[in-house]
């Protein structure tokens, strides 16, 4: 199989929320581009998949059905929306790993 | 790729969904539970029918809970989970400031984090007073080098003293962790105990000796047998061994 598809199996993942992570543009807030100042920081601690939590949103009826709404249509919500996951990718070879809740 | 938290999912769905290898449930942590309990979990997950479709996920600290063993264990607790975590599960992580002992609850008592949500700007500089563990590193290159550690259904457990246990990982290589684990203010505490361990080289027959190596500093300690003398004291920053048996004759890994 190749790493595209077995590479969680030995991964070392760093869970961070984006909010509060650091605050790349002084607002008092964390943001993508404190993340992105710290991906070395990131580097050096010698993780392999970064885990942004609560990035993405459900709504609550769909919520409450739990496992099922694995598999809904996630509506990216909030300040991070369009915040750059991809940008991220390209700046570092890590998985990025988003979630809902 | 789905990731399933366990701890915020019914376990039974957990079960139930993953259909193949690329759902991944998460577990919140190997040192939060007793060592039986430990011992028990992994049991399940790697020797059943759950290992066909389901990985777990070792998290060393979670952002929601702040154990009681991590705010009273301080730094030993935390390396304590982190090799335990490393050394069980090829697959494992760690929730941001996990590296930088942040251990503060809310109030007493409180399993919540006081700066969980708050920015911490700034964020440490490398080299500066709170520079995260080295051994945090140490540990990721032992996995590297062995590839016991980078399997998944290997892992067994022994009795190590009274409550804690002792793991090994085995493949032609075999490399063995111990790790004791009691009470939250333990991992501080200095420990000797005799801890089992059957080789399924010829290395541990009962009139053998053989030389066990230290990955994590590199020591060495003559063993002969199955039962062998272990000793781990914090106040030098031994929490725990990651033992690699060598061959007596070559001074290779057996």
């Amino acid at each position: 199989m190749s790493q595209e598809t077995t590479w969680h199996k030995d991964a070392i993942i760093y869970e961070l929320h984006v909010k509060a992570f650091r605050d790349g543009n002084r607002d008092g807030y964390g943001d993508f581009q404190g993340l992105i100042e710290k991906l070395p920081y990131l580097e050096e601690l010698g993780v392999t998949a970064i885990w942004l939590v609560a990035v993405l949103s459900i709504p609550a009826a769909r919520r409450r059905l739990r496992h099922r709404a694995l598999t809904a249509s996630i509506p990216a919500t909030g300040r991070f929306a369009t915040c750059g996951g991809s940008s991220m990718k390209h700046t570092i070879a890590h998985r990025v790993i988003t979630s809902w809740s | 790729m789905i990731f399933l938290a366990e701890a915020f999912t019914d376990r039974n769905a957990c079960r139930g969904s993953p259909s193949s290898a690329s759902a991944s449930p998460t577990r919140t942590s190997p040192g939060e539970t007793p060592a039986a309990e430990l011992t028990e979990y992994l049991t399940e997950l790697t020797q059943t029918e759950l290992a066909e479709y389901f990985r777990g996920n070792f998290f060393a600290n979670t952002p929601d809970i702040l154990h009681e063993y991590l705010q009273k264990g301080g730094r030993p607790a935390f390396l304590v989970r982190l090799v335990l975590a490393a050394t069980l599960s090829p697959l494992y992580g760690i929730y941001s400031g996990f590296e930088l002992t942040e251990n503060v609850p809310l109030r007493p008592g409180s399993e919540e984090y006081l700066k969980l949500g708050e920015v911490r700007d700034p964020r440490p500089r490398l080299g500066s007073a709170r520079q995260p563990e080295r051994g945090d590193r140490r540990g990721d290159r032992i996995r590297r080098e062995n590839h016991a550690l980078q399997l998944y259904t290997n892992s067994r457990s022994s009795r190590f003293g009274e409550r804690g246990r002792f793991f090994s990982t085995g493949s032609r290589r075999r490399e063995t962790s111990c790790i004791d684990r009691r009470e939250p203010r333990s991992a501080g505490t200095r420990r000797r105990r005799w801890c089992t361990y059957r080789s399924r080289s010829s290395a541990s027959r009962p009139t053998s000796t053989f030389v066990v190596e230290d990955l994590l500093t590199q020591a060495r300690y003559q063993w002969q047998g199955v039962r062998n003398y272990v000793r781990l004291d914090p106040s030098v920053g031994q929490v725990a061994h990651v033992l690699r048996v060598v061959e007596p004759a070559t001074g290779k890994p057996a």
